[in-house]
């Protein structure tokens, strides 16, 4: 039987009314969490696990799989909305989306991100299908020599990210890095910078500090200058849906961003949060709008958020075909299948087939019901800014908390976000960019964890890095990343003295 | 705008101070006990050489900004931040907030973010009593039942359902 | 003017709410009629990692498995509370619940493991109250390895600690680390020389065995096991005493080093806990393992089932205490 027999018996699996009502509960029930701030893709399929103890196998990873991609999905809502990322990799969608809300073009950001995160997640599930185990036996060779010049490559990304001072960039950069430094360090068992306090053993994580320094601070900034007697009450202009000249403005960043994520996404363990960097950083060093970009430019949203959704179908390829965990959620999906009884290994498909493709002929169905959802839900949900700050900004900080405390269980980050958020609000005034900061925090541990792995395989000797082929071109591409730039700028003086005039 | 230089002098001077506190600490943490292994504290030292060079390099550039007020042009948002940096109202906020943080284990989620939302909602101008009500009794409910029916458990405090 | 003193008013509520609710909270506690309706709410089951993890999955599949074999009626909630491997769960449980009877916890070895590195609370304060399961470690080749057995690894290891790159799905001290250790200890390899590349997770580890990154890897015994059927890694040895039923792999014992290492997984009360409560789960763990649906669930995890009792989970505890600690000392992680 060729795969799209097997393709065929997967949807006869996935087409009977109780998958399909388990695949709509999955992806409603994800949306929602990927919308609530702090419950992430990862601790939402996490929580569903025990909900599914009583359902057959299928069924229930039909649902715990639609409550992943529902997850990232949802994840860009509050980003958009509220300048409340839910999770690292919704994060980048927040720059540009939320500034899109501020001037009424919410509905628009809200409708691409779903049309983003609707062809990404097609197209990943399309080369899943197609691609999957050639392409997991290229990720596998993926050792900790690559991952670390892909980090070093992914760091390069901060250029998108800078403001005015491209300093002020590096810095935010640098702490972030810093940060991740807190915390057991994993090679070698001992901790670091935790002054022996407990709770900064396991270091702090992410969530704490974007929604620290993007929503808090968000918020802080809203509430003086309210004080001021400024109303930022914002408006829907126009229409909600986006304009023909924004769709048409997408489908590059869109296809690109598909592309980009879901093969960043197939390496074990790299993820959606550095595919949604580098896509955004593409994206703003190849657009025509560059200089709109910050400034609610519909490619920082399209870019992102079909990169992060891209990278989610790709997690799947080393997990369904391998049966090892290509990302943190999908190392809970493993854990999900053993409790069911199933064994996750190359043999998957062999052995669980009903199991395997219903689960992709599911991962079809749960993406087109996700945009047939969540359209409807841009009008109801772009309609939230509209909810007076009064009401609004406490409702921001409720959620917030509760993002933080609901899975940690722990009152200490609760302590922390309100210091990152205090944080947050002087970077907002005195324009230092939030972005770089996670860029740091998310790439620092992985890069370094890389590069001493990689020098312990290696017992110490650095050529490593330039004697393993794929290594070796991920380092050139760093260095073309940096390098190209500014050769390109002493030799086009101009266009950046008109950039420059355009930012002004 | 000359504020806007002379917080970012702050900021560079502490983050170079910063720095080196980390290269220091970094030096002292243990040498590796394995074979083969680079120490704990190679890559943080690293980080604090980093930090110390970008900030000097903002330090200069936040001095030229201040003499000549050319580099970065603060932004119209900007201009309008004349008062202290802290005001009275972003101060009871994180007063607010240090208070709800304490009383959410104690009181449960819902009762202390019934009494967050009103206290912050009046604090921002919101006068119309049933909507502000309706809002602080609803909102953490529901977000309580949510989380309840997701299996988290939230404090509850003193109330049961 | 009145703006302002409405909101003092405010948060001057929030500060009586706050004190009021201080003075309350010890009454909520305080039991009437030692234990004999007990237990007469919820009872809390802690696991003090995030989502997700052992300690999460026992606990959950703990408080199903009650559930549905209706061995005990009410509710039993799992809280996840994270931080440090446990210890931000302990400092907080041996402040506020001493004596609690509506709170357990679940743990393994790092509860050892902590106090061998200095954390400055032990199982000692603690109610041990039943050990139920245990996974074992395994160490494993990929299937084109030379190595055909642990022996000649070990060999290898004598003549150049540095020839094979060993890799675990924990940082050194962590479980995997010393599961290996313990058994190179046995070998009379020098182990500190030994290059041990540390993962984040069987997942990662097997990722890069799969990658040839390393050449052996140490992980739980359910991380390698679809591996196994599929042909692409060949297991050496399983750590634990006996063979696993339905593995023909020999143990380390078998293969000539005398170690073993067992991941075990036990429920704990609170300091002090009333012996009602303490007795009430015993009994109840101890007839729950007997329940098909439990031996379901350990089946499908791939676990072992290991009940002891309190008194022999305690000794047990003690004798595990000791060899944790004597290898971390010899690893020099200890403080």
């Amino acid at each position: 039987m060729d795969i799209w027999q097997h393709l065929l018996g997967g949807f006869g699996i996935a087409l009977t009314p109780m998958n399909l009502f388990y695949a709509f509960i999955g992806v409603l029930i994800g949306t929602m969490v990927g919308v609530l701030p702090g419950i992430g893709p990862m601790s939402g399929v996490a929580l569903l696990i025990p909900v599914t103890y009583n359902l057959n196998t299928a069924s229930a990873i039909i649902l715990m799989a639609g409550v992943y991609y529902g997850a990232m999905y949802g994840g860009s809502t509050t980003s958009i909305l509220l300048n409340t990322p839910g999770e690292s990799s919704s994060v980048v969608t927040a720059l540009d989306g939320y500034e899109m809300a501020k001037r009424g073009r919410a509905g628009s950001a809200l409708s691409i991100a779903a049309i983003g995160s609707f062809v990404a997640g097609t197209f990943s599930v399309l080369m899943l299908n197609l691609l999957g185990p050639s392409l997991a036996k290229v990720a596998i060779r993926f050792g900790p020599p690559e991952y670390f010049s892909l980090m070093l490559f992914g760091l390069t990304a901060v250029a998108g990210f800078a403001g005015k001072s491209r300093n002020k960039a590096f810095l935010s950069l640098f702490i972030g890095m810093l940060i991740s430094m807190i915390g057991t360090d994993l090679v070698s068992g001992s901790e670091r910078f935790t002054f022996g306090i407990s709770n900064l053993s396991d270091g702090i994580d992410f969530i704490i500090v974007s929604i620290g320094v993007f929503a808090l601070g968000e918020v802080f900034t809203t509430i003086v200058e309210m004080n001021k007697g400024k109303q930022t009450r914002f408006r829907i202009e126009g229409k909600i849906w986006p304009s023909r000249e924004e769709l048409r403005r997408s489908v590059g960043p869109i296809a690109r961003g598909s592309v980009l994520g879901f093969f960043i996404g197939v390496l074990p363990g790299a993820g959606a949060t550095i595919a949604s960097f580098i896509a955004y950083d593409l994206e703003k060093r190849i657009s025509k709008f560059r200089h709109l970009f910050g400034k609610g430019a519909i490619e920082g949203v399209a870019a992102p958020e079909s990169a992060n959704n891209g990278a989610a179908g790709g997690a799947m390829v080393p997990l369904l075909t391998l049966g090892v965990p290509g990302s943190g959620t999908t190392a809970i999906l493993l854990g999900a299948l053993m409790i069911h009884g199933i064994t996750p290994g190359p043999l998957l498909f062999e052995k669980n087939p009903d199991v395997a493709w219903g689960l992709i002929a599911s991962m079809y169905i749960g993406n087109l019901m996700l945009l047939v959802l969540n359209l409807p839900l841009v009008g109801l949900f772009a309609k939230i800014i509209d909810i007076p700050q009064v009401y609004l900004l406490p409702m921001i900080i409720i959620i917030s908390t509760l993002g933080i405390y609901g899975v940690s269980g722990n009152i200490f980050g609760l302590w922390l976000l309100l210091f990152f958020g205090i944080i947050g609000y002087f970077m907002k005034r005195y324009d230092y960019p939030g972005a770089p900061m996670i860029l740091g925090l998310v790439l620092a541990p992985l890069m370094e964890q890389s590069l001493r792995q990689a020098l312990i395989m290696s017992n110490g000797a650095y050529t490593i890095f330039v004697v393993r082929p794929i290594s070796l071109v991920l380092l050139l591409l760093a260095a073309a990343a940096i390098v190209v730039p500014l050769l390109l700028r002493k030799k086009n003086g101009k266009f950046d003295q008109v950039e420059k005039d355009m930012e002004l | 705008m000359e504020k806007n230089s002379v917080f970012d002098r702050y900021v560079s001077g502490f983050t170079f101070l910063l720095g080196l506190l980390v290269i220091i600490y970094s030096m002292v943490l243990p040498k590796p006990i394995f074979a083969g292994q680079m120490g704990p504290g190679i890559f943080p030292t690293g980080i604090g050489v980093l930090i110390v060079i970008v900030s000097a390099v903002l330090f200069r550039e936040s001095g030229k900004e201040g003499r000549t007020g050319t580099i970065a042009q603060p932004t119209s948002d900007q201009q309008v931040t004349t008062e202290k940096l802290f005001n009275r109202h972003l101060l009871i906020v994180i007063v607010a907030l240090i208070i709800y943080i304490l009383l959410f284990q104690i009181l449960g989620f819902v009762i202390s973010s019934m009494a967050m939302i009103l206290a912050l909602g009046w604090l921002l101008g919101a006068r119309k009593w049933i909507p502000l009500t309706l809002i602080s009794v609803l909102f953490p409910t529901a977000l309580f039942l949510l989380f309840g029916m997701l299996g988290v458990e939230l404090p509850a405090g003193i109330i049961h359902f | 003017m009145k703006k302002k003193s409405g909101l003092i008013a405010l948060i001057g509520l929030m500060l009586i709410l706050l004190v009021t609710a201080c003075g309350q909270q010890p009454t909520k506690q305080t039991q009437a009629n030692e234990g004999a309706d007990y237990p007469n709410k919820p009872v809390k089951i802690v696991a003090p990692s995030g989502t997700g993890g052992g300690w999460d999955t026992t606990a959950r599949l703990m408080s199903k498995v009650m559930g549905e074999t209706k061995l005990i009626k009410v509710g039993l909630p799992v809280e996840n509370i994270e931080g440090g491997s446990g210890k931000v769960f302990l400092e907080g449980f041996l402040k506020n619940n001493v004596g609690d009877p509506y709170t357990i916890f679940v743990n393994s070895p790092p509860i050892l493991i902590n106090t061998a590195q200095g954390f400055k609370y032990s199982y000692k304060d603690v109610t041990p109250i039943a050990g139920i399961i245990s996974e074992y470690d395994s160490f494993v080749v990929p299937a084109n390895s030379k190595y055909k057995t642990l022996k000649e690894v070990m060999d290898a290891l004598k003549q150049n600690p540095a020839s094979v790159k060993i890799g675990g799905g924990s940082a050194p001290g962590g479980m995997d680390h010393l599961a290996f250790m313990a058994a190179a200890k046995k070998a009379g390899i020098e182990i500190t020389k030994i290059n041990y590349v540390p993962f984040q997770g069987g997942g990662q580890v097997m990722t890069a065995l799969l990658g040839n990154n390393i050449d052996l890897a140490s992980t739980g015994i359910s991380e390698v096991q679809g591996q196994m059927q599929a042909g692409t890694v060949r297991m050496l040895a399983v750590t634990s005493a006996q063979r696993i039923e339905g593995l023909d792999v020999p143990t380390v014992k078998e293969a000539g080093y005398d170690a073993t290492f067992d991941i075990w997984r036990g429920f704990f009360g609170a300091k002090d806990m009333p012996a009602y409560a303490k007795k009430y789960w015993e009994d109840n763990l101890a007839k729950m393992v007997k329940t098909p649906e439990w031996q379901q669930v350990v089946k499908n995890q791939k676990w072992t089932s290991s009940y002891r009792n309190s008194e022999e989970f305690t000794k047990f505890l003690g004798e595990q205490t000791q060899v944790i600690s004597n290898l971390m000392k010899e690893l020099g992680l200890t403080k």
